[in-house]
């Protein structure tokens, strides 16, 4: 005699476990891109932090942006960052609010062995005044008297 | 009852990499803000060459305090630059052991292991 198949011994919910491991996996890419962008966010403000106290600093506006850049380059390479672009300050001198703005590409969706998917950028700026009382341009503080006026 | 126990292994499983990578993940920010406020600190300290252990003393000291019983896991040392002109901190720290390894595969991120490069305030010459 021939049984007829039945749902006798089976266990109920199995099918569940792909949801809830895929529930898992993708819970776990979500907290790890949030990180990668908090942790991108972090790099490019002390980058930015780094250029601009260099720049702000220097006495000719051609040294301030070079040495800005190596500066910026040290941080990146010490925090493992290869993709950065840096929107420098438009402006140099004494009394100058000068802003440096640095800008971290980040995968969207990082994904194991490829590459991530889509692309996010994060970005960090820093401003600082540069102190009135310094030498810029060979121009002495002492030659003027009122050097933010 | 198999596929029962089978079912709850594979969450714990699950709960525990994910566990494991978020513990790890925070404590590897906390540790480097840490670091970063340290190197800060001695960085602004406006301290002279003579001067620069104290400040470094101090700021190590105060970092090891915020790190409470972490600290031991955790190296922090100030290296010098040869331009004198940035404070560089070298921290390293260790990461929770809360899934074990499998070979060579960790699951989780790798230890801390960074050089922090602050430029130095110096007073005006």
């Amino acid at each position: 005699m021939r049984r007829r198949p039945n749902d006798r011994g089976q266990a109920a919910g199995a099918e569940m476990w792909s949801v809830g491991i895929l529930v898992f996996v993708a819970g776990a890419l979500l907290v790890t891109n949030v990180w990668a962008v908090v942790g991108a966010r972090s790099s490019a403000d002390q980058i930015a932090r780094q250029y601009i106290r260099t720049y702000s600093e220097a006495n000719t506006a051609a040294d301030a942006a070079s040495a800005g850049q190596r500066a910026a380059a040290v941080v990146a390479s010490n925090r493992n960052v290869t993709d950065y672009r840096i929107t420098p300050p438009a402006n140099f001198g004494r009394c100058q609010m000068v802003a440096v703005t640095v800008a971290i590409d980040v995968p969207a969706i990082a994904l194991p062995f490829i590459d991530g998917l889509g692309r996010r950028t994060v970005r960090a700026t820093r401003q600082e005044l540069t102190d009135p009382y310094r030498t810029t341009d060979g121009q002495e503080t002492r030659d003027v008297a009122t050097p933010c006026e | 009852m198999l596929s029962t126990m089978f079912g709850i292994g594979v969450f714990l499983a699950l709960l525990g990499f994910s566990a494991h990578l978020l513990l790890n993940l925070w404590v590897i920010s906390t540790v480097d803000d840490i670091a970063q406020r340290a190197a800060i600190e001695v960085a602004v300290s406006g301290s002279d060459d003579s001067g620069l252990p104290n400040a470094e003393s101090r700021a190590l000291d105060h970092a090891r305090a915020l790190l409470g019983r972490w600290a031991p896991k955790v190296s922090l040392e100030f290296e010098d630059d040869p331009t004198g002109g940035n404070v560089i901190l070298h921290v390293r720290s260790s990461t929770l052991r809360l899934m074990p390894t499998f070979g060579r595969f960790d699951p989780g991120p790798p230890p801390l292991d960074r050089r922090i490069v602050v430029h130095r305030e110096l007073p005006a010459p």
